[in-house]
């Protein structure tokens, strides 16, 4: 007890690091984590040969550092301390007014090693230009594109000043006119007035990089304008609301004190959704819907677009839609401009922003074919055969950068 | 390994430290040296033999030239085979593809070069050859005894604290404590708080603050206002400081901890007046062996005075290489030269009367040569020359002052003795003193953990 007194730092260091010590080794290995939603690596097996060539080495270091114990909290600690020491940012996302979180897009030339998801290399964004640009010369059809804006470049009141992501209005731009000088049968929308126009209501998320069902409904009412049809009133709608949503953003920059998100959806009714998914991975889904074999493939078949029992986890977003199925057909009897006899048809090229917009479709076509390029097992050439009334393609500005080895399945 | 892993902090420091004060004193060298072997060889084992051969020529080299001590041939031979073979390893390692690829360059040809995969370079050996040359010169003259205990000599060598990042620590500096040291409560406390700060330095400061010159890197020179560019370059400043330092100061704690006393490597070199003071202030343990080890077997200033020039020539040419097989390293040392050359000539007696101008000056001269040092890519560093000599307007900078202003701050002070005159002062209260580096402590395993964090989010994208 006098020597506590007398070198408190040596004891209680060497107590801190023995006790953490031994925790950690008999501590029980986690499989996965939710809130980083990645597998854990496992105690890799030891032999003489991948010590030699220092694979164990590595193995072991990854293993060592992702079931740390305690993991979630240390990460949390470090948010407080980069608080404490008047931080803006935290792994690529900025802290912008009002708990408004926001990626910090940035195209360079090149990425450094270790550079985060946020920094996007200019030759991908150029990449994903040209294959949008083939895919529009292998069509003679009129088809719709549309980025839609991330929110720091909608909420200008919430972005920090000199905030140094890409300029997405002047990207934007400069891609719909590069774009409609190779198909001018192209028709392009840009959202980011009619967002702009409503800045200072809830229209993204907070601590997600998506935008709100509000967000995605003011960019539905532009796209009814733009192609002549009547946007459905939301307060037609059926409204519920979802708490206590913390979304990717906050997975990456976890201060404490951020308010959680609130997720709005409509129960919009629909004859029929049916759409691919891996059934053995999700073992429920299939007693939940009918499996049917339809449009050549496997499809679990549901009557609602949501998925319900997301709302239950941390990744609620993955409610709508049921997440992201490669294929997807929705029939509804919603169409507002519906003609007897006649089976109007959009197909929507998208990536997650689109989910929460999809429902809303449904009250001006009687059927969409719905389409993740990143899942899709069919031939893009095959679906083009159909006979659509309109073909959309709708990404978010940051995916459709980073995504060009996706997008790329547009030509095949 | 690296100190600033979970892997050094939570398994490799626990068990060795534990084993190490378990057993008794004649066997503490044996768990130095086999726990230093292991922490070598972790990651790297294909590397091993090296370091046992390195060890054992110079130990058996040592013991032949004190045999053969009155046969000067004998003896100059056993010299040199040793010599050879530690300076023919670092040769090898570290400047193959460097001579190489300038041979190519020079004569046209097409020399295959090492594969960066299978040569890349052996942990410490930078640092560790120049402790065994020492020792081997240092025999040679007959300034010090031959160790006849290969597990006290092996331990001397691999010693884990300062394998990777010095100090440079001299066979004579720990001789003593390698056959007797005593290992008090004391000292381990005193080592356990240097082992903290060296650890918050690395961890909270150089990596932190690294984190903006890696964005302006990666931003592209062209791409970014003039004052960015400098701010870029003075994170690089702290970045290389904080870092070299913090690893320096962890070597020293550890060092402390297990019982030896090993020397002060930097002392506040960023608050010197010159370049002649910041060379005494920084990486000391690297300028005292280049001047006991090149600079007065050349003969030192002894000499006729185009002989002296060459002299100081030499050894910052060497001081330059010997940071990085790269022209620009070589730059580096020949930049430290000339501004050398010029002080001793006449800007010396004024600097040490200025009172801020000094600062300034010196500043600013450092500031230069960790650009040049931290590009090797030569077009790369014409362009952030032209960026940070040229006027290019432009906001960004204020977003990244405002987001590193903290930590800059923070980095300003600890380049100062603040946090040593805190320590002798409030820090003499034991309580404040443990919770401050309790602090520390835990926010630098938080930073830690931090890094390794890169979630994967994007499947709902």
């Amino acid at each position: 007890m006098k020597n506590i007194l007398k070198y408190p730092i040596a004891l209680l260091f060497g107590a801190f690091v023995m006790v953490v010590f031994l925790v950690d080794v008999f501590n029980a290995d986690k499989a996965r984590s939710e809130f980083e939603n990645i597998q854990l690596a496992q105690k890799p097996s030891f032999s003489w040969s991948t010590f030699a060539d220092g694979s164990f080495g590595n193995a072991y270091v990854k293993y060592i550092n992702e079931q740390f114990i305690g993991r979630d909290d240390w990460i949390t600690l470090k948010a407080s301390a980069d608080m404490g020491l008047g931080r803006t940012e935290g792994h690529g996302i900025v802290y912008g007014k009002d708990h408004q979180l926001l990626e910090k897009l940035q195209v360079v030339d090149t990425r450094t090693p270790g550079a985060g998801t946020n920094v996007v290399e200019q030759k991908s964004m150029d990449r994903s230009v040209n294959v949008m640009k083939s895919f529009l010369s292998m069509y003679d059809k009129d088809i719709t594109f549309s980025l839609v804006p991330n929110a720091y470049a909608v909420l200008d009141d919430k972005v920090p000043y000199a905030f140094p992501g890409v300029n997405q209005q002047k990207e934007t731009e400069r891609i719909y006119s590069e774009l409609s000088q190779a198909d001018d049968r192209l028709t392009t929308i840009d959202f980011s007035d009619a967002l702009k126009e409503h800045a200072d209501e809830y229209i993204y998320y907070r601590t997600d990089h998506h935008w709100t069902t509000l967000g995605a409904y003011y960019a539905y009412v532009e796209y009814c304008h733009e192609k002549g049809l009547t946007p459905v009133e939301l307060s037609e709608l059926d409204k519920n609301e979802v708490s206590d949503f913390y979304g990717t953003f906050y997975s990456k920059a976890k201060r404490p004190g951020q308010p959680a998100d609130t997720i709005t959806w409509y129960d919009i009714p629909v004859d029929n959704f049916a759409f691919t998914a891996n059934l053995n991975q999700d073992k429920e889904l299939a007693q939940l819907g009918t499996v049917v074999e339809q449009d050549g493939m496997e499809l679990v078949s549901m009557n609602s677009l949501i998925d319900q029992r997301k709302f239950a986890v941390r990744d609620k977003y993955a409610a709508f839609t049921w997440g992201n199925p490669g294929y997807s057909r929705i029939k509804s009897s919603n169409n507002l401009n519906h003609e007897e006899g006649k089976t109007s048809k959009l197909l929507i090229f998208k990536d997650s922003y689109a989910n929460s917009m999809i429902p809303y479709l449904t009250y001006n076509y009687d059927e969409i074919v719905v389409v993740d390029l990143r899942y899709l097992s069919k031939s893009v050439k095959e679906l083009m055969q159909e006979n659509f009334d309109d073909v959309f393609v709708m990404y978010n500005f940051s995916t459709f950068l980073s995504e060009a080895s996706s997008l790329a399945r547009l030509k095949f | 390994m690296v100190f600033s892993s979970l892997l050094f902090l939570f398994r490799f420091l626990p068990i060795t430290f534990l084993i190490y004060y378990l057993v008794p004193f004649k066997l503490k060298n044996t768990v130095l040296f086999l726990a230093s072997l292991f922490f070598y060889t972790w990651g790297e084992p294909k590397f091993f033999p090296i370091m046992l051969v390195s060890i054992g020529v110079n130990y058996i080299a040592g013991l032949l030239m004190e045999k053969y001590d009155d046969k000067p041939k004998i003896r100059r031979l056993c010299f040199w085979v040793a010599f050879a073979v530690t300076v023919g390893f670092l040769l090898f390692f570290k400047y193959t593809n460097f001579f190489l690829s300038n041979i190519n360059a020079l004569f046209g040809l097409g020399l295959p070069l090492l594969s960066a995969d299978e040569f890349h370079l052996p942990l410490g050996i930078s640092f560790y050859t120049f402790q065994i040359l020492a020792y081997t010169i240092d025999v040679y003259k007959r300034k010090i005894k031959v160790e006849h205990n290969l597990i006290d000599f092996g331990a001397f060598v691999v010693l884990f604290p300062q394998l990777i990042a010095g100090p440079i620590v001299l066979y004579s500096d720990i001789n003593k404590e390698l056959k007797n040291r005593k290992i008090l409560l004391e000292q381990v406390e005193e080592g356990v708080g240097l082992f903290i700060m060296g650890l918050g330095s690395k961890i909270l400061l150089a990596d932190t603050i690294g984190a903006l010159w890696t964005e302006v890197q990666m931003l592209g020179f062209s791409n970014v206002s003039t004052p960015l560019a400098w701010l870029g370059v003075l994170a690089y400043s702290f970045q290389i400081y904080f870092d070299f330092s913090g690893y320096s100061l962890m070597a020293i704690g550890l060092g402390r901890m297990l019982g030896f006393y090993f020397p002060r490597n930097f002392n506040y070199p960023y608050i010197s007046k010159s370049i002649t003071e910041f060379w005494r202030r920084w990486h000391i343990t690297l300028s005292s062996w280049f001047r006991e080890y090149v600079y007065i077997p050349l003969g030192g200033n002894r000499v006729k005075k185009s002989r002296h020039f060459f002299n100081l020539f030499v050894v910052w040419f060497l001081t330059g290489f010997w940071h990085g097989a790269n022209w620009n390293f070589i730059f580096w040392g020949l930049y430290f030269f000339i501004l050398l050359m010029i002080e001793k000539t006449f800007l010396l007696k004024y600097l040490e009367k200025s009172k801020i101008f000094s600062h300034l000056y010196l500043i600013f001269f450092v500031m230069i040569s960790w650009a040049i040092f931290a590009l090797s890519d030569l077009s790369m560093l014409g362009e952030l020359f032209s960026r940070m000599f040229s006027l290019a307007g432009g906001v960004d900078w204020l977003y990244y002052l405002r987001d590193y202003a903290g930590i800059l701050i923070l980095c300003i002070l600890a380049s100062t003795p603040f946090f040593k005159i805190a320590a002798d002062t409030i820090g003499k209260n034991k309580i404040v003193r443990t919770v401050f580096l309790a602090a520390v402590l835990l926010v630098s395993v938080a930073f830690m953990v931090d890094s390794t964090y890169s979630p994967f989010l994007y499947f709902n994208f």
